[in-house]
């Protein structure tokens, strides 16, 4: 919208006395239609970016670089959030930790429905480093489903109960249109509960579309978490904001020469694995002749 | 006092009916197997031309597909016992009757008109509870049980102008028009009755009392003063037992668990209204699909065990557990019969509700309700390996720091639970449970890439008393920071036993 420019000096065909006396009609109408549209309270422009929207809340990410760009100043509440992560270990869990240790300051729980198992050997959250963190463990409720299929029932239950704080998500990738109506289901879900719904899915996501209210992609470089909002309420974001969210100290920092294997490694590995039996082998050199066997201290006190 | 009677007709009928899907004549026979009668038809049976008093084989030459069953007079006796169990929610004075007449429950429902909001109210709710069980019933209202017995009757047979009785004054009037064969004398004391002139019982009323008794005994004429209020007439006390027990039989063979939901309800409304009557609660319930016994191998019946975290006694919530719970069971053979049994009842209080209306972002300590339903629910379908909560354990190897747990019911009392020392340095928030051994040779492993070393070393060596143990081991460790070129930050560690292997432990999620 532009504001009222200058009225030049010397108009065609007009004085400026006859300016003060009549101003011309189309010009003091514009400036007329720019101050009173100024003036409307509600009126929303393309550039903004924080409406007051009183029936979403929003948590604070713990990020101001995030909240900043955020609609409403951090993580909506009762909207279908999706984190799409390329590579598991970014630090899409460290984003999320900040509002998660919040919620469990106000007492109320959440729930992580972990991606389905497949091989066995499946990573599951670390509690002491989510006790670290502020997450209350007490609230907290761990659901590893069999299929792809339950992962989408548990969500949606989980979404169903009253007084939830948090719902965590890991979701396989299907068809784009099964993908499409199960987020789409989440999403209405979600508008009915004043919990925080995320939804962890894989970068390949990133070009179908998606009901999602809120896009998030995560990547990572030179220790930097890098977020950039495919999808927001509000103008795009053109380039990608960098988060710390892992310690500052490991940005730069290298290891280049690692520490020599250690030398008791050789002789104090016997005994922990070999049964206690054979400690006693490691004493029969003393009563044997000294000069056919060479032992150093360290192999007396490794037992 | 004001007694209900609720009167069943043709119980085993009903009994029948209850397990039966098909609309055709059915009869119920009775007698030694040389001869079979018939004592209960169906309308169908009825329409056919058959009576009660037949002969069986009558009967099957009037009717085409007829369906006889016989007689139990144990399940009759076991069902009476169930419909006692679950009045005891309305009244704790009830008693069974059962005669040739009819069969049913006596309860006192004049001292709890007021807890269930009137003598109306009262009526409707258990009009259609008992609708629900699936029973046909008539009802009476009198002073006395033995009158409130025979109104019942007489609305059975027929009589819908027939007027209750709620104070001993109406007794009388009430009574009087009922027919003498309907009192359960003898037959030669009614006929003798009959042949004076005597058809109804207000005729009898009306004689005097002394002779009424030299002529046909003291027993007669107790029994009318009872009826009529004269004599005091006590019930036997109704105990509920410990444990609640109820079957059912399934119209169909059932082979697809699914189905066992729907006659699942009626069984669980029954156990609804028994603990309402304890005011107990129930958080075990085993139901045994008991399986065709006239196979070759009779399998043994199927258990389907319900679990909850906290005790419950709504039929609703149990239905919508068991339906979850139905899509994991598989039955081996069709089903036949259905069984509820629930050994433990536990102190059950529900929820009271606020008084102020609850707040948007409210800091009090959230209602543990919902959470607590969305863990059973889950625990229903998915078992309860897979629905869990994960507590810290004070153990310096990071494989045993944790361990799961099966949900909390209190969440302030877990609370305590799980104690764990403050990790010092930095930890993994993504933990693989069987480190994973990395490729690439010891100077430079790789992982998707070659790794660059960020932070550490932090040597971990615990757990020498684990020596011998198969499935806990001691740890040697150099632990690190490690990043990719995709970007992943983990957690790696150098075992610093004989092959000193790099392995895979976290991700720095």
């Amino acid at each position: 919208m532009s504001t009222v420019e200058a009225i030049p000096l010397f108009t065609p065909g007009r004085s400026r006395l006859d300016d003060a006396i009549a101003p011309d009609p189309a010009m003091a109408a514009d400036s007329q239609r720019a101050v009173a549209l100024d003036q409307l309270a509600n009126l929303w422009r393309a550039g903004d970016l924080q409406h007051d929207d009183p029936s979403a809340s929003c948590r604070p990410t713990g990020f101001a670089a995030l909240d900043a760009e955020l609609p409403g100043g951090g993580w909506p509440t009762g909207q279908l959030i999706e984190l799409l992560v390329a590579t598991p270990g970014v630090g899409e869990l460290g984003l999320l930790v900040p509002a998660l240790a919040g919620i469990a300051q106000q007492r109320r729980s959440c729930v992580w429905v972990l991606p389905p198992e497949r091989a066995g050997n499946e990573a599951v959250p670390y509690p002491p480093a989510l006790a670290n963190a502020g997450i209350d463990l007490a609230r907290s409720l761990f659901v590893r489903p069999a299929v792809a299929r339950e992962t989408l029932w548990a969500l949606e239950q989980a979404l169903r109960a009253t007084h939830l704080g948090a719902v965590i998500g890991w979701m396989a990738t299907g068809t784009p249109d099964g993908d499409f109506r199960a987020l789409r289901r989440l999403q209405l879900l979600a508008g009915r509960s004043r919990a925080l719904v995320f939804v962890l899915r894989d970068m390949s996501c990133a070009p179908a579309p998606s009901p999602a209210a809120l896009r998030l992609q995560l990547g990572a470089t030179d220790g930097c978490l890098q977020v950039a909002l495919l999808k927001r309420r509000g103008r795009p974001l053109l380039k990608p904001i960098a988060l710390q969210v892992q310690p500052r100290h490991w940005r730069d920092a290298r290891i280049e020469t690692l520490p020599a294997a250690p030398r008791r490694a050789a002789a104090g590995a016997a005994p922990a694995d070999d049964a206690p039996a054979a400690a006693p082998s490691a004493l029969s050199p003393m009563t044997s002749s000294p000069a056919g066997r060479r032992w150093s201290l360290a192999s007396i006190f490794s037992h | 006092m004001l007694w209900l009677a609720i009167c069943l007709p043709a119980l085993p009928l009903q009994l029948a009916e209850r397990a039966l899907v098909r609309a055709g004549p059915l009869v119920i026979v009775e007698g030694p197997p040389q001869r079979p009668v018939v004592t209960c038809c169906n309308p169908q049976a009825s329409a056919a031309g058959i009576e009660p008093g037949q002969k069986l084989a009558a009967a099957q030459a009037l009717a085409g597909h007829l369906l006889a069953l016989e007689r139990d007079p144990a399940r009759e006796r076991a069902a009476l016992h169930e419909l006692c169990c679950w009045a005891y929610q309305f009244s704790p004075h009830i008693a069974p009757f059962g005669d040739e007449q009819s069969s049913g429950v006596i309860l006192e429902t004049g001292a709890s008109r007021r807890l269930f909001g009137g003598h109306d109210a009262l009526h409707r709710r258990i009009a259609r509870e008992l609708h629900r069980l699936g029973y046909r019933a008539s009802f009476g209202y009198a002073a006395t049980p033995r009158a409130a017995q025979l109104i019942g009757l007489a609305r059975l047979r027929g009589r819908d102008e027939q007027a209750d009785a709620p104070d001993a004054s109406s007794l009388k009037a009430a009574l009087a028009p009922l027919p003498l064969a309907w009192l359960g004398w003898e037959a030669g004391t009614v006929a003798t009755l009959q042949s004076l002139g005597l058809e109804k019982v207000g005729d009898v009323l009306r004689l005097p009392r002394d002779a009424f008794a030299r002529r046909f005994g003291t027993l007669l004429l107790d029994e009318l003063d009872r009826a009529l209020g004269r004599q005091a007439d006590p019930q036997p006390p109704f105990t509920p037992p410990e444990r609640f027990e109820a079957g059912l039989e399934l119209p169909a063979d059932l082979a697809d668990a699914a189905q066992l939901l729907q006659p699942a309800r009626s069984l669980l409304r029954a156990l609804q209204g028994f603990l309402r009557g304890r005011g107990a609660g129930a958080t075990e319930l085993l139901f045994q699909a008991h399986h065709s016994p006239r196979r070759a191998v009779p399998a043994p019946p199927t258990p389907i065990v319900l679990k909850l975290a906290a005790p419950e006694r709504s039929a609703e919530r149990f239905a919508a557990l068991l339906g979850e719970r139905l899509a994991r069971v598989r039955l081996p053979q069709p089903a036949t019969a259905l069984a509820l049994r629930v050994e433990r009842l536990l102190p059950f209080a529900p929820a009271h509700p606020s008084l102020l209306p609850p707040s948007a972002d409210d800091p009090s300590p959230a209602p543990a309700t919902g959470w607590l339903q969305l863990a059973e629910t889950l625990h229903a379908r998915l078992g309860s390996e897979r629905v869990f909560q994960l507590l810290a354990v004070d153990d310096h190897r990071p494989e045993y720091a944790y361990r799961s747990a099966p949900i909390a019911i209190d969440a302030d009392e877990a609370t305590t639970r799980g104690e764990a020392s403050p990790a010092a340095a930095q930890r993994p928030l993504l933990l693989l449970p069987v480190p994973q051994p990395l490729p690439g040779d010891a100077a430079a492993p790789r992982y998707r890439g070659r790794l660059t070393l960020v932070a550490g070393p932090e040597r971990i060596e615990s757990g020498w008393w684990d020596l011998g143990d198969a499935r806990r081991r001691s740890v040697h460790r150099d632990y690190f920071v490690a990043r990719n070129p995709p970007g992943q930050t983990l957690w790696i560690y150098r075992d610093l036993a004989a092959p000193h292997g790099w392995y895979l432990h976290g991700f720095f999620a």
